[in-house]
């Protein structure tokens, strides 16, 4: 707080917290009582050893350093990073994309806007069987797309060298979602830049250059850190496509898969704690690294530069 | 003011985490005793009428609940037990009661059963008492076996192709001859009949026939024995059904069925023998298309009859505040009356002897060659008897079987490759 700001009055300040809080009362609740109590539960499992049916036994940092040695264990990294290198810049530019078509002044803009954010509301499930018949390597509508272009379409999914990609194409299902807050970003830039830019002799692709992006660079940052947490957590569409096992041939096993196989098929919960607090400073550390870059690519109207 | 605000705010979390506590209460009391199991609707008749039968005699209130088989089963049995509120009574797989019985979670039913009238101990398959029976203790009252050892054959394909349907003495020769007899091709070379499909890969049917092992010793393994010879040329024949005889659709193939499982394969006439257990009956029975029936599971090269096979019973836990009531419905759902209305279903042999020699099971219906799974009961070799099999098979086997099964390596190789380190992680 700068100490020249306006001072609030103070009954109507309180009154307004007061509402805060019954606003953010149920989340919290919901947290400590859903959320909280697990995450310490995992936190002191990852150091012990349990099976479910026999007393917890306190192991120390044994499941860490199992986790070294465990070949599995860097095969669903591998995997997960796969996954997130390709799916995420793809995601971004795909949903800036389209993002840009919606925000033309067409006369059916706002169904077509609806239509693209349809599937990020449909059921993981849902989709991912849908995905399978598109992926079938015979009657599926890519291969038969790509018959049309004279391309003989791969395996997909049965085919161990294309299944991560399957999974990469399929997260391009979820541009919709990213796109709203592109919509959003992309209708806060100041109209008068635009008109400054025009005068200056600015054609379509450097007003998008320069002023586009770089106003937009706050919502692709913020969209950057969400997309990689949540490509790390990928799960329902591997879970339901590969019937729970991450096949062929480990081809795509990714880490909460792993996580889920030693917690509920092989009862070794300590382990899938131990695994489940691993990937979480995966996810810090990723998300670390990107707030310390950021300075040098983010812009934010009214900073001042250093 | 904020300060008060925050101590109303810990103050209504600390009532509701209270008021969530109280409502946690694990079911039990006296006459009350809660019972998990699987089941399709069929089987489900069956066990509530018998819930609702021993509800009557006894005064006893039961609450039964359905999970899915497999996997979320276990899952929700275990997610209870550790939660503290284990069911008095579960529903178990005769491949997977180890993980159960190891951790002194279950009650023996020894005593139980010695003292009990309307059945005994000799009524069963001893089979699956021996299997269900670690260190003199039966920690499960059987209520089927299900010897894989089924091949149900399409007979009006057979026909069509010109192929003498398959006897119960056949061996691996005469079922590859067959199965190439069966195969249809379309004018792109695309196999449009195959002349087999297993119902998930059982492999482990063609190393026992081929006088192999899965482990040393079934009850006290020390060591996988996959790499031997008879092990992997049996897997590799598997293979060789895909890849090299094409008679079989590889993964790939299957995937491009379109989700159809091998089931829907055989029943649409895309598979002229499809390879499972007695448990299809009841929906192949649903066939207007053609005609079916079941033979034995062919002999190995060397003569050798062995297949891998299913069972499953009722076990009471330890903690269970209501044992004798437990044990009363544990007779009621696995008893006589239990049985026979099962074998009556077509789903499933019964575990006791004599009546699955009965009519109630030979009914005359299809299949009419049934009685292949009685006689199949003294060829069945059960899973290797180890908690963590599960484990071996989905994180070491499966995954790289895949690359068998996909033509990409042969057995030999991968044999070799993972078997010295399943016993390096699990059995020494």
């Amino acid at each position: 707080m700068s100490t020249n700001t306006v001072p609030v009055h103070h009954k109507s300040g309180s009154h307004e917290a007061l509402w805060g809080y019954v606003f953010i009362g149920p989340w919290i609740l919901g947290m400590i009582l859903f959320v909280g109590g697990p995450i310490i539960a995992s936190l002191v499992l990852a150091f012990c050893k349990w099976d479910l049916l026999t007393p917890i036994q306190f192991v120390g940092f044994e499941n860490f350093s199992h986790m070294f040695g465990d070949k599995k264990f860097w095969i669903s990294l591998g995997n997960t990073f796969y996954y997130t290198l390709f799916a995420v810049p793809l995601g971004i530019v795909g949903s800036i994309m389209v993002a840009l078509l919606m925000n033309q002044d067409w006369k059916s803009v706002r169904l077509l806007r609806t239509i693209y954010y349809l599937p990020s509301v449909t059921a993981g499930v849902a989709s991912a069987i849908i995905w399978m018949w598109l992926f079938n390597p015979d009657f599926g509508l890519i291969n038969y797309g790509l018959s049309m272009l004279g391309v003989k379409g791969p395996l997909w999914l049965a085919d161990e060298n294309w299944s991560k990609p399957a999974l990469v194409v399929m997260s391009l299902w979820g541009v919709g979602g990213n796109m709203i807050i592109y919509l959003a970003g992309l209708q806060g830039v100041p109209r008068q830049l635009y008109e400054a830019a025009e005068i200056d002799g600015a054609g379509i692709w450097h007003k998008f250059r320069h002023v586009t992006i770089p106003m937009l660079t706050p919502v692709i940052f913020f969209n950057l850190i969400m997309s990689i947490v949540w490509s790390f957590q990928i799960f329902t569409q591997v879970y339901t496509m590969t019937g729970g096992q991450g096949g062929p041939a480990d081809s795509t096993l990714v880490l909460v898969l792993y996580i889920y196989h030693y917690a509920f098929k092989y009862h070794h919960m300590g382990y899938a704690c131990a695994l489940a607090w691993a990937l979480f400073f995966v996810i810090m550390l990723f998300t670390f690294l990107q707030f310390k870059i950021a300075g040098g690519w983010v812009h934010y109207e009214g900073e001042l530069k250093k | 003011m904020k300060k008060k605000l925050f101590v109303v705010f810990s103050l209504v979390v600390l009532a509701s985490l209270f008021v969530f506590t109280a409502c946690n209460k694990p079911l039990g009391g006296t006459n009350k005793i809660r019972f998990m199991y699987w089941g399709d609707v069929t089987e489900i008749e069956i066990i509530n009428q018998a819930i609702a039968e021993f509800e009557k005699a006894t005064g006893v209130k039961v609450s039964a609940e359905r999970a899915p088989s497999g996997p979320p089963y276990m899952e929700k049995v275990l997610t209870q037990f550790a939660g503290g509120s284990a069911p008095d009574v579960l529903f178990i797989e005769a491949n997977n009661f180890k993980k159960f019985a190891e951790k002194g979670v279950l009650e023996d039913l020894t005593p139980y059963l010695a003292n009990e009238t309307a059945f005994k101990k000799t009524d069963f398959y001893p089979e699956i008492i021996d299997r269900f029976t670690v260190e003199n203790k039966l920690y499960v009252l059987p209520r089927d076996i299900a010897p894989i050892c089924v091949m149900y054959y399409n007979k009006d394909l057979f026909k069509a192709a010109g192929v003498k349907p398959p006897t119960d003495n056949w061996t691996w020769a005469e079922f590859l001859a067959k199965a190439k007899a069966l195969v249809k091709k379309d004018a792109q070379g695309r196999v449009v009949q195959f002349g087999f499909v297993d119902d998930w890969p059982i492999w482990e049917s063609w190393v026992l026939s081929n006088g192999g092992s899965l482990v040393d010793n079934v009850k006290n393994p020390t060591k996988c024995t996959l790499d031997k010879k008879a092990a992997y040329d049996a897997i590799q024949f598997r293979a060789d059904m895909i890849h090299k005889y094409r008679v079989m659709p590889s993964p790939s193939q299957m995937t491009a069925m379109g989700g159809m499982g091998s089931g829907d394969m055989f029943v649409s006439g895309k598979a002229g023998m499809f390879y499972s257990g007695i448990w299809k009956t009841p929906s192949f029975r649903q066939i207007k298309d053609f005609k079916w029936d079941v033979v034995m599971f062919p002999k190995g090269p060397t003569g050798v009859r062995a297949f891998s096979t299913g069972g499953s019973g009722y076990a009471i836990t330890n903690k269970s505040k209501n044992k004798e009531a437990a044990w009363k419905l544990v007779t009621y759902l696995a008893g006589v009356k239990g049985q026979t209305q099962l074998a009556q279903t077509g789903l499933a042999q019964p575990a006791m002897k004599k009546i699955a020699e009965s009519p109630a099971f030979l009914d005359g219906q299809d299949p009419k060659n049934k009685k292949i799974v009685l006689a199949g009961v003294k060829y069945v070799k059960f899973a290797p008897l180890v908690s963590d099999w599960e484990e071996i098979n989905v994180s070491m086997i499966a995954p790289n079987f895949d690359k068998i099964w996909s033509g990409k390596a042969t057995a030999k190789e991968i044999c070799q490759e993972i078997v010295p380190e399943i016993n390096e992680n699990y059995f020494e």
